[in-house]
């Protein structure tokens, strides 16, 4: 696998969707200093298939609704999130889940 | 935050040939999470935007009318369109990828005096 | 109250839509191509039941001067920016 600096914009996000990998997941997450448990992994598909689905990736107050009735609601919360992808956690999850930055995050 | 303002996404423009479908839905996503009254009215060539089945992946184009089912969990709820514009296209609800409330010229007229901010794509 | 502009000629969809759905206390500006509304045609009559003004540089520029309806009336940039702020809401039509 090439180094995933050679894939990623200068921000992290990789710069090709296609060039997404669970491995490349798992790289970008350990840049980000977050070690990928089960939890990580379920944000990680739903957003992954909220953008597919979609072609979009909402804000946090919609994505944290569509956690909630998808994972559920011990699971809808920011909280939950927040600790799953401390800080800015939707850019931190968009990020590792391989997808472009978001707009916003609000 | 300011006072709620209502806001009308006016769409009269068919998708691809420009960039205002997509434009569109982002503001009215956006007016959305600030809390205004978003609504949205379908007219002309912009009634084209909601037809089902829509594959713009070989003329490399995002497929905005996949976007369209989000307005609901954005909980923007008054999507309209307009039922001549319809009709003259040969378009039917079935035809539609997401429930639009149909109107008629008076009901449009009423709607359009009755916002704060019409945003026109 | 609106103040309605068009700068589509009158065989684009713009105007034909626009007076359909414009409230009658509504006036309509004709800027662009859309003062090609001004001259006869099936839609002036319609037109003219409005309040209808027209951006007189955009009249000049097409030699429309001497052939448009003598109710409209000609505005220049300044009197556009009055009229923008004398209603309610612009809705553009284009």
């Amino acid at each position: 696998m090439l180094p995933i600096q050679a894939l990623t914009d200068k921000e992290g996000y990789l710069k090709r969707l296609s060039d997404w990998s669970e491995d490349a997941a798992v790289t970008i997450a350990r840049d980000e200093k977050i070690e990928l448990t089960a939890a990580h992994w379920e944000v990680i598909w739903l957003l992954r298939e909220v953008h597919r689905e979609y072609q979009h990736t909402p804000v946090t107050r919609v994505f944290i609704k569509i956690m909630a009735e998808k994972l559920g609601a011990d699971k809808g919360r920011s909280l939950y999130l927040m600790r799953l992808f401390p800080e800015t956690p939707m850019r931190k999850a968009c990020k590792i889940a391989g997808l472009p930055k978001p707009t916003n995050c609000i | 935050m300011s006072e709620t303002k209502s806001f009308l996404v006016l769409n009269r423009h068919a998708p691809y040939a420009s960039n205002f479908a997509k434009e569109a839905l982002d503001v009215a996503l956006m007016s959305a999470v600030f809390n205004q009254k978003t609504s949205l009215l379908f007219m002309d060539d912009g009634v084209f935007q909601l037809v089902r089945s829509q594959d713009p992946s070989e003329i490399q184009h995002k497929n905005c009318s996949q976007t369209l089912p989000m307005l609901e969990m954005y909980e923007v709820r008054h999507i309209y369109v307009d039922e001549i514009s319809l009709n003259e296209r040969g378009l039917s609800e079935e035809d539609l990828v997401i429930p639009a409330q149909r109107v008629n010229a008076q009901e449009i007229s009423q709607l359009l005096t009755r916002q704060h901010v019409i945003l026109n794509f | 109250m609106i103040l309605h502009t068009i700068n589509k000629s009158p065989q684009n969809p713009a105007l034909k839509t626009c007076l359909r759905v414009a409230a009658k206390d509504s006036a309509i500006l004709l800027i662009e191509d859309g003062v090609y509304a001004a001259l006869p045609g099936p839609d002036l009559e319609a037109l003219l039941q409005h309040k209808v003004y027209a951006l007189a540089p955009d009249i000049k520029a097409r030699g429309l001067l001497e052939k448009l309806s003598p109710q409209i009336t000609l505005v220049d940039y300044s009197g556009f920016v009055a009229l923008v702020e004398q209603y309610d809401t612009v809705q553009s039509w284009y």
